[in-house]
């Protein structure tokens, strides 16, 4: 609690000092939800329920995308500049766990975003007087998603400690993550299946659309399950990964290096 | 000076095919600075960072008072504090005191401690008045004091100062040599590395020389003098007056004619005599004379030689 306290409190302190960055944030945030009303408004009426489900696939494939964008964008793009302006190994000095302030890190920012995100998500329901799906599950899944993207940032960000400039590996990965989000992946294809089986990322956000269109009921349980179990063993491969580049940078003395 | 908070046992460090530290033995007490100096790449920065935990290394141990540093262990960095050379120690996109705040709350503070021990150190370094301001707008001095107080924070009992004097000028050098002096106590070894001879000769009380990542000299700076049986005199001579006939003076150790500067090794004070009086024989005007002992930059020249 004590470290996130601390976290928040630098970030606030970053968003005063850089309150026109902050206000352009939202400006660009603002701007996503009022196309998304413009959108809304002209395709679809208020009474019909395919309005309700193929409104909240677009608003939750929009809350994924940012979501998973925060969480790749905090963890590696945060560690790089933190070893380009040199403090990563100050951080190092204080005896906190790299891996473990990363995370109130990404907490902290993701609640930051979310203050913004969400109102403006639940002012387009109220003005457009379409309902969203969202259940219980629909949040689960959500979870899941993002412990096996907090798994693949890890990932991400122990490759940046290791060998610095990871190039566009960051980019291809939102690319992978993202995809689903924005269009529907089936399971017909082997290559499909396996990514919906293997992928936590692909898997859940097929099942989030499906619990969007109120097939909750239809929802396939085994497959929620493999979801949870690749989210978690994502988690951990990634934190294995990020502590082994950790040691492997310190072991060759280049940890601040960049 | 008392207890030994710090020591390594062989400490050895490889990178590859080059070796960074060879058995690296070092003891560092209580109420001492400890000057490491060396060229650059002896394996100053590297002692350091092993010793913070921020490079791993391959062979020896280190010990932080009696209890030896196991690897992953970060416990132990609550007794260590370290500004680190050519870093920004610091954000700079904050202000002193949300550096300090957030480096506090890092290490485990409470905000009671944090403010309290703030207040002390931007008093001691003078920056009281700076406190809410932004460190990108501090001068380099300010900010590298601002990094010390960062790393003093939590009251480490070892404060590791890599090239605190880098980039500074006469004032803000000076200003750090009287910084080291007060912070120093019973409690406390700091140990610092610099290329700057007259400041590690002015601040420290123990010596260490590395090259190439050996120890080639070990002692406390005061008995450095003792290391010759001679002092230097520095004699500068007017800008009329003729050159001296150099045959004349067996010992004669350097000179410049261009400046008039010429350096004498002495063993006794009849030396001095003699040698003015030889000065007069020859007519020549002496501008001022200057003797000095002994000093680390003779022995830092005198070890290199010995080294190559």
């Amino acid at each position: 609690m004590k470290l996130f306290i601390t976290e928040a409190k630098r970030s606030i302190a970053a968003i005063k000092h850089y309150w026109l960055a902050s206000l352009t944030d939202l400006i660009v945030y603002l701007a996503g939800f009022i196309f998304l009303y413009v959108f809304i408004k002209g395709n679809f009426s208020s009474d019909s329920a395919v309005a309700s489900e193929t409104v909240s696939q677009l608003v939750i494939g929009y809350l994924i995308w940012f979501f998973i964008s925060i969480s790749l964008s905090y963890f590696a793009n945060g560690l790089y500049t933190e070893m380009v302006t040199g403090t990563f190994e100050q951080i190092n000095l204080t005896g906190t766990r790299v891996f473990w302030l990363m995370f109130v890190r990404f907490l902290v920012n993701s609640i930051r975003f979310a203050i913004i995100i969400l109102p403006l998500a639940l002012a387009i329901s109220v003005i457009t007087r379409i309902p969203y799906n969202f259940n219980t599950l629909t949040l689960i899944l959500f979870l899941l998603l993002e412990i096996g993207t907090i798994g693949i940032a890890y990932l991400l960000a122990g490759l940046t400690i290791r060998f610095k400039n990871t190039g566009q590996l960051a980019f291809v990965l939102s690319i992978l993550l993202l995809g689903p989000s924005l269009m529907n992946i089936g399971v017909n294809t082997l290559i499909e299946k396996a990514a919906a089986t293997f992928i936590p990322l692909i898997g859940a956000q097929t099942l989030i659309k499906q619990t969007l269109s109120g097939a909750s009921s239809s929802i396939n349980w085994t497959q929620v399950a493999i979801i949870a179990v690749n989210s978690i063993v994502y988690l951990i491969l990634g934190l294995v990964v990020f502590e082994i580049c950790l040691r492997n940078s310190k072991k060759l003395g280049i940890l601040n290096r960049y | 000076m008392g207890e030994i908070l710090l020591s390594t046992i062989n400490l050895g460090k490889t990178f590859g095919e080059v070796i960074a530290l060879e058995d690296i033995n070092i003891q560092a007490k209580s109420n001492s600075v400890l000057g490491l100096i060396g060229s650059n790449g002896a394996g100053k920065t590297t002692f350091i960072k092993c010793c913070c935990g921020l490079t791993i290394p391959s062979s020896g141990s280190i010990m932080i008072g009696k209890e030896k540093i196991s690897q992953g262990s970060l416990e132990y960095l609550k007794d260590i504090g370290a500004v680190l050379e050519g870093n920004r120690n610091i954000y700079h996109n904050l202000t002193i005191l949300e550096n300090l705040h957030y480096f506090g709350g890092l290490r485990g503070l409470s905000k009671k401690v944090i403010d309290a021990r703030s207040e002390y150190l931007l008093e001691l370094f003078d920056l009281k008045t700076k406190a809410h301001t932004q460190c990108g707008s501090l001068s380099r001095g300010m900010q590298q004091k601002v990094s010390i107080i960062c790393a003093l924070l939590h009251q480490p009992k070892i404060l590791f100062l890599d090239e605190p004097t880098l980039g500074l000028d006469y004032d803000a050098s000076l200003a750090m040599k009287q910084a080291i002096r007060e912070i120093v106590s019973d409690d406390t070894v700091i140990i610092v590395t610099s290329h700057d001879l007259r400041f590690i000769s002015d601040v420290c009380t123990e010596l260490v020389v590395i090259q190439r990542g050996k120890i080639i000299y070990q002692g406390d700076v005061a008995s450095i003098r003792k290391l010759s049986d001679h002092s230097n005199l520095v004699i500068k001579i007017t800008p009329n007056s003729k050159n001296p006939e150099i045959s004349q003076f067996i010992n004669l150790s350097t000179f410049d004619k261009d400046s008039g500067v010429y350096q004498f090794k002495i063993t006794s004070s009849k030396d001095i005599y003699d040698l003015i009086e030889k000065m007069q024989v020859q007519n020549i005007e002496i501008e001022n004379i200057t003797q000095r002992d002994y000093a680390l930059e003779d022995l830092y020249i005198y070890l290199n030689k010995q080294d190559l």
